[in-house]
């Protein structure tokens, strides 16, 4: 049997009052993401209007954790990542600084081996100096253009099925004071209102890290720095952090949500496997049902964690069983 | 029948979270959606836990640089999706004004999203037909990989499989097949019921690095079960169902 490297983590959070995702002001009005939903309702098929939040925005919430775990462990993260703009490598201005100005390019002879090195050379600079687009992936549009998967995936944060169409959205009033002292202009108003949208749901999203990906060259399969584990631990961190804390969204300083996190299921795999999604009832059962049929077919070591259960009572809880296991795997 | 052919198959039952983001290529700042999965998604979906098996994703091929998921065409000799349930195609455009660095542009980008969102009981179910040539061994790690699948199409598709069979299938011809499955359409055949016509790039020839210059072939997606009449239609037969190879 291998190592466990691949963690999948289904979430439900309850979020009352949120403006985690906005997607659009127009004028004085801010508007929160949506999405259309296919539900069953009385042996029917109808179509509702629900608050959603986008994956990106649960992964860039998760970099930005990623960048404050890894330098806190004194791991490389570019100035970019480091302030929280994911622009990534994405020409060779962004670049430049991961190879001291100087970014390889091709000779103009595109021959394959010398594409093979120089590509490999690319990505090898960029994910020693940068843990964040190591983890993250990036897409470096140069010559040659060079594209590094994200080792995490992320989905959309969608109202659970069964109570979607108790999900509202709705716009709040807001005033903001203008200015009167001084000079007082003849019809100005004092106030101007604006509305921002805020949403209400129980959401469930699924989060999949890839830790064997994590130092990886794309190219090669081989190892690109000798801090691997220390890599793979910063990541965990980060989603400890970011789930812990439900660290990611917009407009946390006056439209923190309130909830938290319902239920949660994670899985450890040696290979690729994914949680049946939060959003559909009996995600849990399903899952587990599914982890024991791989273990059993293909003879692989499996790990099985869910909130409420085996005493773990707490989010925290299961995300600390999950980086125990990883540590007594040797994973990290 | 005799001297009909036999075929391995790996046939995995997928579960979307949510949001399927199946866009057409070429993309573009008003990106389209596809309602079903072009194959081209389907081998790729696959790609990624085959291609982890030892961590290399991406190949050199002459002059550019290319998907793993070119290397592993020769693993499947057909691959084809039944989608169960309706999905729901969804675009707005969003108007976003742009800060950026100190710099507040103020000016206005216009951005289209469309995603496929699916009813309580959607459902895909691929099949990958496996090629002759392929051994014992590499169709068990097909299956693993089967299992594996994590994301269709783009960015956040996260998927899971709920079930994966395998077994052997036989080939045979025949003038008039009934299928669920998703088929090329080819001249000459007729098509009684439902279905959804995509022009799918080819996954069998070209670069795909680039599908967005790649040939297309126009796949039909039945809704339900439809009836194909033509001469000497190819057809798999295997326990869960038809398909028109
Ligand atoms: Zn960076």
């Amino acid at each position: 049997m291998g190592v466990v490297t691949f963690l999948s983590v289904g979430v439900r959070f309850e979020a009352n009052v949120e403006a985690l995702n906005m997607v659009e002001v127009s004028g004085n009005y801010a508007r929160h993401r949506r999405v259309p939903y296919v539900i069953t309702e009385g042996g029917r098929l109808k179509v509702v209007y629900v608050p959603a939040v986008s994956g990106e925005s649960i992964a860039h919430g998760y970099q930005v954790a990623l960048a404050e775990e890894a330098k806190a462990l004194g791991l490389p993260v570019c100035s970019y990542c480091s302030i929280g703009e994911f622009l990534k490598s994405m020409d060779e201005e962004h670049a430049a600084e991961k190879f001291d100005g100087k970014v390889p390019k091709l000779s103009g002879r595109s021959k394959k081996e010398e594409l093979v090195s120089v590509v490999g050379e690319i990505e090898s600079g960029i994910v020693r100096k940068c843990v964040v687009e190591d983890v993250g992936g990036f897409l470096y549009a140069g010559n040659p253009p060079v594209k590094r998967t994200s080792r995490f995936m992320v989905s959309y944060a969608l109202p659970i099925k069964s109570v979607a169409t108790y999900a509202t959205l709705e716009p709040q009033l807001h005033a903001r004071h203008a200015r009167t002292a001084g000079e007082r202009r003849e019809g100005a108003a004092e106030q101007m209102i604006y509305y921002v949208e805020t949403g209400t749901a129980v959401y469930g999203f699924t989060f999949n890290l890839d830790f064997a990906g994590v130092g990886v060259s794309s190219y090669s399969g081989r190892a690109l720095v000798d801090d691997v584990k220390k890599r793979r631990l910063a990541a965990a961190r980060a989603l400890y952090r970011v789930l812990s804390s439900q660290g990611f969204g917009a407009k946390l300083s006056r439209f923190l949500p309130g909830g938290g996190a319902v239920a949660m299921v994670a899985t450890l795999t040696e290979r690729p496997f994914t949680v049946t999604s939060p959003i559909y009832d009996g995600f849990a059962e399903s899952t587990r049902e599914r982890l024991e049929r791989v273990k059993a077919t293909f003879g692989e070591k499996g790990y099985y964690f869910e909130m409420g259960k085996d005493g773990l009572k707490t989010p925290e809880d299961v995300l600390s069983a999950v980086i125990e296991t990883l540590k007594k795997e040797g994973t990290i | 029948m005799a001297g009909s052919l036999s075929l391995r198959y790996v046939l995995a039952e997928v579960r979307p979270h949510g949001v399927v983001s199946l866009r057409v290529q070429p993309q573009s700042k008003a990106r389209a959606s596809l309602r079903y999965p072009s194959l081209t998604s389907l081998l790729g979906a696959i790609s990624y836990p085959l291609a982890r098996e030892d961590g290399r994703e991406v190949v050199a091929a002459d002059g550019s640089v290319e998907p793993r998921s070119a290397e592993f065409r020769r693993l499947f000799e057909h691959i084809a999706a039944e989608v169960v349930g309706e999905g729901y195609t969804y675009g707005s455009l969003y108007k976003i004004n742009e800060y950026y660095r100190g710099k507040a542009l103020q000016a206005v980008s216009a951005l289209s999203n469309t995603f496929l969102y699916g009813e309580q009981d959607y459902r895909i179910r691929i099949l990958y037909v496996l090629a002759g040539g392929v051994g014992e061994g590499e169709a068990r790690l097909v299956e693993r990989a089967a299992w594996g699948i994590s994301r269709l199409g783009s960015r956040e598709s996260v998927v899971s499989v709920e079930g994966v069979s395998s077994g052997t299938g036989r080939v045979y011809e025949s003038d008039s097949v009934e299928t669920t499955f998703s088929f090329e359409v080819r001249d000459g055949m007729a098509i009684k019921g439902s279905y959804e016509l995509i022009a799918s790039p080819d996954w069998r020839s070209g670069p795909l690095s680039d599908i967005s210059r790649a040939a297309r072939k126009r796949v039909a997606y039945p809704r339900g079960r439809v009836r194909v009449e033509g001469k000497g239609l190819r057809v798999f037969e295997f326990e869960e169902g038809v398909a028109i190879l």
